[in-house]
């Protein structure tokens, strides 16, 4: 064990995101003189500086004592997590100013979890990918609860607690059978120990793929394990809503990847078909019952948890097509589901409502938000020239590829019935007048606008020029399978 | 007598000589208890202008027998509302840690019941574990009173415990050893009050709030919360608090003795024969009780929020301070004088802050001096 | 170690004995009459101000309480972690140095945090 590399400037991004949370909680604590609302900026800005940073580790391959692998594939999900950090504090200012309060510790929670998000898809040791989880599930836990004065807040916030403190269990236990079984906690040991074993059948090694499938189902809120999903995003605050649907899924697929990929890519058939069975009832429950939602977030729950199960599909059929699949439907996800999110906290900020029927009249009173919100929902459906047709359509394929066609039948299914719950949104946002009196146009913050255009041009640069960021995930997801 | 002082220590087979060792220990500890009472009575009683106890025996000596006589056969009493498991258990809650810390502490180079090697941990932690029994008194009581008191003396523990346990962890770093024995063969030549004069006066501070002695009497302050956790116990329970209570002074008198004062190894170094270690032992725990006191005989008692804030706002800063001081300079091998100097100054530092705290508000007016005879005359004049 | 464990609970033996002889000597005399007992209702209520005491003492109390005992735990944890590494400190190096003034630092921020939202108030 002599020649572990112990080289501390591998971490220097998240070194460089701890002290930007010690400063944001510093400048709220002491200095007065700063506006609140900059704290949110200075947040952003440092996401972005820190992801330009991490930018320098492009083409590197080095670990950290083996724990730790910093390559193409963390750098993606450095530079991914943490422009989606900078997104949802830029987006989640105004919203933190009126109805939170507490922006320094907000802004910092919102931080500490992206460096947990960071670690679990960089760790290539079991123990550290727990800690990093569970970096990331503590500033959720509180984040979910942070309006404090809201019931909904706490119940959602106590929630996530409970289920999400049982998935851990379920996840280290998991993980001490694994080691138990193989005697190690390095993936690349485990894998190792894996290829030479016997063919006879391992109950532990099974039960061990089997909890922590469950723990990881639970943070990734795939079915059966999705219950509390929404009512965790009905009830924490709209812009931590967007963060859960996109950084903690994102993690949970980062992780599950680096994981399956690395350590358990030998034993391929044990577990392939429990995730092919969950993906399918993960897909199918979560388009069915989101077609009954009245609530904006409830509906973006169960449209996210439909989601996960086309992202479980590129798992159940691990390989490095599927993994590039699965990450670019992911990274089309994120701009999409970020896109709609934007509107939803603009109109909440202006009009305080959440309900799909309040987005009557969006057309009226604020054209830009509202076709963003329709280009948005059409790219998550997977309807042509936006980013979810071609990430879905590449996803599929590569799922076909390994021979799953039923699975991909289902999706294709599915998919279509999504598009009814979406264009249920659009009706209220273009067809429905707004109520009397109410037809004035709403004067929504040039961020805001701003924001939601770019992410908008995001949408479209995924589905019409994907070749470039295709190449550059393919490259990322190259270095799970050497 | 001075063979006596200069005997071998006790060459008996090993089982015998340390359940002997265990039977003395018990002994002088119930007598020196016993007797706390009386010399804290006298001694108060000095500075008060008072005789203090002289009727039962020469100078009052007989008087902890025959207060242990009159709480012997005075009637017992429980609240009939309160919990009986925690109400009977919380006097051995209380009593059991404080005892068992004797376990690690040396009298001398030779007599020691069993020699720990983190034996100063061990006394840190067993003598904080005695809040656990004034929870259980606070609530089994089932007074309003008691369970203020006990919850008061739980906050003030374990809040004390913290600047207790971060001075401590400076005099490790200078001495490096956790091991009381290895600290006080360390001191051969001079005792650590004068490297680590921040942390000793840290540990003072935070060993009479540990001992909930005046002036951080708060948990059983009489005016304020009636007597705390003892308000439903009385007779012989009653007795065993106060008696546990004198035990934390002893052991807490003699960790500083040890720790900072150099136990039985300075000035003379260990070749001096047991008995003369054995006096310098109990003159400096004596030095430290006499401290204690005094300091009850010239204090107020403290308010609950000064004393919280004083824990938190104060000690605990200026315990990591010491800490940051020891680590600089031991890393970078300065010489002492430069570790004692720095710990001197943030003393000070400490000292004025303190001062300062006092003093501000309102300033001062001077005492009025009322003459007592001046003032008869002129009420005998009116009349 | 197992001769100090010994002597360690030959300690707790006598350490439950000390109090026990005394409190049964108490009941003894009770037995023997020596000691009076005479309960009656007002002796066997509570004290409170000489009044009849009005509802139950287990009542709900203030949570600054939990506040210091989460406080507490935190740096308590943090002494017993500086512990080994001060008796190994002459050893270790400025790089030690370092790395525990980063974990005070960060337990200092915690304090001044804590401080700043006057979680340290005793109101």
């Amino acid at each position: 064990m002599n020649d572990l590399n112990l080289d501390y400037t591998l971490f220097i991004p998240e070194y460089f995101l701890a002290g930007l949370v010690v400063l944001l909680v510093v400048l709220d604590l002491y200095v007065t003189q700063v506006k609140k609302s900059w704290l949110s900026y200075i947040a952003a800005a440092g996401l972005a500086a820190t992801a330009g940073v991490s930018l320098c580790w492009i083409d590197k391959q080095s670990n950290f004592a083996r724990i730790v692998a910093i390559d193409n594939y963390t750098t993606y999900f450095r530079v991914f997590f943490m422009a989606t950090g900078a997104i949802v504090c830029l987006a989640s200012g105004k919203l933190v100013e009126d109805k939170l309060r507490h922006p320094g510790e907000f802004f910092a929670l919102v931080i500490l979890s992206t460096i947990g998000a960071i670690g679990m898809a960089a760790s290539r040791e079991l123990m550290t990918a727990y800690l990093s989880l569970e970096l990331l599930s503590f500033s959720l836990y509180i984040l979910v609860s942070f309006e404090k004065f809201d019931l909904r807040s706490n119940e959602a916030g106590i929630k996530y607690l409970l289920l999400g403190a049982f998935a851990s269990a379920f996840f280290l236990y998991g993980m001490s059978l694994i080691y138990g079984v193989t005697g190690s906690t390095y993936y690349s040991d485990i894998s190792a120990n894996l290829s030479q074993g016997t063919d006879k059948f391992e109950w532990a090694l099974l039960m061990g793929l089997v909890l922590m499938i469950t723990g990881l189902g639970f943070k990734v809120a795939a079915v059966p394990f999705h219950m509390w999903t929404p009512d965790a995003y009905e009830g924490a605050p709209v812009a931590i809503t967007a963060y859960l649907s996109t950084t903690s899924k994102a993690a949970g697929f980062a992780l599950l990847l680096r994981l399956f990929s690395g350590a358990f890519q030998v034993v391929h058939d044990d577990w392939s078909w429990m995730i092919a069975g969950i993906a399918a009832a993960t897909m199918i429950l979560g388009n069915l019952v989101a077609l009954q939602q009245h609530n904006i977030k409830r509906l973006m729950a169960y449209s996210s948890i439909g989601q996960v199960g086309y992202m479980l599909m590129g798992i159940a059929g691990l390989s490095h097509n599927t993994a590039s699949a699965l990450v670019l439907h992911m990274t089309g996800y994120m701009v999409s589901n970020m896109a709609i999110f934007i509107v939803i906290i603009a109109w909440y900020n202006m009009t305080g409502k959440e309900e799909i029927g309040d987005f009557r009249g969006m057309r009226e009173r604020a054209p830009l938000l509202a076709g963003v919100l329709a280009g948005a929902l059409f790219s998550l459906a997977g309807l042509p020239l936006f980013a979810g047709f071609v990430t879905k359509f590449i996803l599929f394929q590569a799922v076909t590829d390994q021979g799953y066609y039923w699975l991909a039948a289902i999706g294709v299914v599915t998919s279509v019935i999504s598009l009814y719950y979406y264009l249920q949104v659009m009706k209220q946002a273009f067809v429905i007048k707004p109520d009397e009196g109410d037809e004035a146009l709403l004067p929504v913050p040039l961020l805001m606008n701003g924001m939601a255009a770019a992410l908008m041009l995001g949408v479209f640069y995924v589905g019409l020029y994907p070749q470039q960021l295709f190449d550059a995930i393919d490259n990322a997801t190259g270095f799970l399978f050497v | 007598m001075t063979m006596l002082l200069s005997a071998p220590a006790i060459d008996m087979p090993g089982a015998l000589a340390s359940v002997l060792g265990l039977v003395a220990i018990t002994l002088v500890m119930t007598v020196g208890v016993a007797y706390a009472t009386w010399y804290e009575r006298k001694i108060i009683a000095r500075m008060q202008l008072r005789l203090g106890p002289t009727r039962v025996g020469p100078f009052g000596l007989l008087q902890p027998i025959a207060d242990m006589l009159k709480l012997l056969v005075k009637e017992d009493l429980r609240p009939a509302t309160a919990d009986p498991i925690a109400f009977e258990l919380a006097v051995f809650a209380i009593f059991i840690p404080s005892f068992l810390a004797f376990v690690a502490v040396p009298f001398t180079a030779d007599w020691l019941i069993s020699p720990l090697p983190l034996s100063l941990l061990y006394l840190l932690a067993i003598s904080g574990l005695s809040f656990i029994g004034f929870l259980m008194a606070g609530w089994g009581s089932d007074n309003k009173y008691a369970l203020l008191g006990g919850m008061r003396a739980a906050a003030q523990l374990i809040s004390y415990e913290i600047p207790l346990i971060l001075a401590m962890v400076g005099v490790v770093m200078v001495t490096a050893s956790a091991d009381v024995y290895q600290i006080i063969l360390f001191q051969d030549r001079i005792p650590l009050i004068v490297w680590q004069p921040l942390g000793f006066i840290i540990f003072l501070t935070a060993s009479i709030a540990e001992v909930e002695r005046p002036p951080f009497d708060i948990p059983t302050g009489e005016s304020e919360v009636a007597g705390g956790v003892f308000i439903e116990y009385s007779g012989i329970r009653w007795s065993m608090f106060q008696l546990s209570s004198y035990v934390n002074m002893y052991v807490f008198a003699l960790l500083g003795a040890f720790v900072f004062l150099g136990g039985w190894e300075w000035p003379f170094g260990r070749d001096i024969g047991w008995g003369y270690q054995l006096l310098l032992t109990v003159s400096k725990m004596a030095l430290f009780i006499f401290f204690y006191l005094w300091i009850r005989a010239s204090f107020p008692r403290m308010r609950v929020d000064q004393l919280m804030s004083y824990a938190w706002k104060v000690l605990i800063p200026f315990a990591l301070l010491q800490i940051f001081l020891n680590g600089l300079f031991i890393v970078y091998d300065a010489p002492g004088v430069v570790l004692a100097a720095s710990s001197w100054a943030a003393a000070g530092g400490l000292m004025y802050l303190a001062f300062h705290v006092v003093r501000r508000g309102e300033p001062r007016k001077p005492l009025q001096m009322i003459s007592v005879r001046a003032t008869a005359v002129a009420a005998r004049s009116a009349s | 170690m197992i001769e100090q464990f010994g002597r360690g609970g030959f300690l707790l033996v006598f350490a439950v004995i000390f109090p026990l002889i005394p409190i049964l000597a108490s009941v003894a005399l009770g037995i023997f009459k020596i000691r009076p007992s005479a309960p009656d209702p007002i002796k066997e209520s509570v004290y409170e101000c000489g009044m009849v005491p009005i509802g139950d003492a287990h009542v709900r109390y203030n949570v600054r309480y939990y506040l210091f005992g989460l406080l507490f735990v935190v740096f308590d944890v943090e002494a017993v972690f500086l512990y080994p590494w001060a008796v190994a400190y002459r050893h270790l190096g400025v790089y030690a140095f370092v790395e525990a003034m980063i974990f005070i630092g960060i337990l200092a921020i915690g304090l001044a945090y804590a401080w700043r939202k006057r979680a340290l108030e005793w109101i």
